[in-house]
């Protein structure tokens, strides 16, 4: 039952990774700029992230409503998998989104001498 | 924002990277608890604290080592002590402990420290060596004058062979000296243009990333402890040095020089001997002579092994310490900024 759990999240999860980055990666062309490169990076990652969460939700509605179709036991396990996936996809979501204003927070932690804008 | 002692850029650059590995924790946080993975929940949760701590240590220690921060006044106040003045190069400014270190090694005009006024290790290195190629040479001149007494020939070369061997064997040491000082010197060169410039940032940037976190944390340490330590070390050993010495004034070698000078002269303007009583004269004469230069040589010769002495502990021993310290500093350091954060309890949610 863990073998075949395996093989199922872990291509889906690298798939998904590889085609979303794969489209916004290589559709634009890369700096040599270090502060292009990485700023390009950071606006790819916090728009990957709100993808990936929105396929994690409907992902986690397909569980739940498959679970529908099974008895107890069954619906119960894939309900709890929807809860799970639904989680993940939530907290992907507000760490990618806030992933600026936390980075700037950090620095803000002992003093609050460094800007409050990337 | 006061100036920063890496750069705006260099602020941008770490800050884009947390903010990227915030993002990449996140994901991997998220895939841990969709898939109950547990693997991936650490790895996201362990990285989403080493960001938040890094961008804590990036706004730390832009507070600490800014112009007007808390590390340079720290060593302000214990290096610009009442009556004291430093020449410094305008990339030393900012850290007067680098300036007096380098004026103390290697300066090229007297510093004043605690009211006193010293010269470099380098400068009076040098001005003995100048004073003691002018003794050899004068000396290697007499060395190879042969002068005929009629009944013997004497050969200033047998007489004179252990002051030269010892005069350049002297000169050897000091010019390891003079070498050693310029070595240190250069060193706090590079700190002064390189430490916060270059290794401070690499440090905070290698750092966020998992595989070159050690390195990250080991880089940081050695900045700090390269820009504060070592020099504040030196500043140490220069009050050593001024408290307990003072045996480092140049030994009188010109009045030596010029008394060999004196000796080479009556040497050249002796007429050869023709008899037996000449030749008697003319070696009481030079036997005379050379006796009285032997005592003078004597004494010089204790005074030059007493700097020489002195030197060897402020270029050789005294560093040796510094090194040490700074060494441990920097262990101590790279403990606490590359080992793996701990959060007790904490780490055992989810």
């Amino acid at each position: 039952m863990a073998l075949r759990k395996a093989c199922l999240k872990i291509p889906i999860v690298f798939f998904l990774s590889f085609a979303i980055l794969a489209k916004y990666i290589y559709a634009e062309p890369f700096s040599f700029d270090v502060v292009g490169t990485l700023s390009a990076v950071q606006q790819t990652l916090m728009q990957v992230g709100p993808i990936f969460s929105a396929v994690l939700f409907v992902l986690g509605g397909i569980f739940y409503a498959v679970g529908q179709l099974f008895p107890s036991y069954k619906r119960a396990n894939l309900h709890t998998m929807a809860i799970d996936i639904i989680i993940g996809a939530i907290v992907v979501a507000v760490l990618s989104v806030a992933s600026t204003n936390l980075a700037i927070a950090s620095t803000h932690l002992l003093t609050n001498l460094t800007s409050n804008s990337l | 924002m006061s100036a920063l002692p890496f750069g705006n850029y260099g602020f941008t650059v770490a800050l884009y990277v947390i903010s990227i590995m915030v993002a990449v924790s996140g994901i991997s946080l998220g895939i841990g608890y969709a898939f109950n993975e547990r693997r991936f929940k650490d790895f996201g949760r362990e990285e989403l604290y080493q960001s938040i701590i890094n961008g804590a240590l990036v706004g730390g220690l832009i507070a600490l080592f800014s112009s007007g921060g808390m590390v340079g006044s720290l060593i302000g106040s214990l290096t610009l002590l009442n009556g004291t003045s430093l020449t410094c190069s305008a990339y030393m400014s900012g850290n007067p402990a680098l300036c007096l270190s380098y004026d103390y090694l290697a300066g090229t005009g007297p510093y004043t420290f605690m009211g006193v006024q010293h010269q470099s290790i380098l400068s009076m290195t040098t001005l003995t060596l100048t004073s003691l190629f002018g003794l050899d040479a004068v000396l290697g001149v007499i060395a190879s004058v042969n002068v005929n007494l009629v009944i013997v020939q004497l050969s200033f070369n047998y007489v004179l062979a252990p002051i030269l061997s010892e005069i350049q064997y002297i000169i050897k040491i000091l010019s390891t000296i003079a070498i050693s000082a310029l070595v240190q010197a250069s060193v706090i060169s590079f700190i002064a243009v390189g430490a916060l410039s270059l290794i401070l940032p690499a440090g905070l940037i290698l750092r966020s990333f998992y595989p070159t976190r050690k390195l990250g944390g080991f880089l940081t340490a050695l900045s700090i402890g390269l820009y504060v330590v070592l020099p504040l070390s030196y500043v140490f050993n220069i009050m050593l040095v001024g408290s307990f010495s003072s045996n480092t004034a140049s030994p009188n070698i010109n009045q030596l020089t010029l008394t060999a000078s004196g000796i080479e002269g009556n040497i050249f303007s002796f007429k050869p001997a023709v008899n037996s009583t000449q030749g008697n004269s003319i070696g009481n004469a030079i036997s005379g002579a050379l006796a009285s230069f032997a005592n003078s040589v004597s004494d010089v010769i204790n005074q030059i092994f007493s700097m020489i002495s002195y030197f060897i502990v402020y270029t050789f021993i005294l560093p040796a310490f510094s090194l040490i310290v700074t060494g441990i500093s920097v262990k101590e350091l790279a403990e606490v900024l590359g080992s793996e954060a701990y959060f007790g309890r904490f780490s055992m949610l989810g």
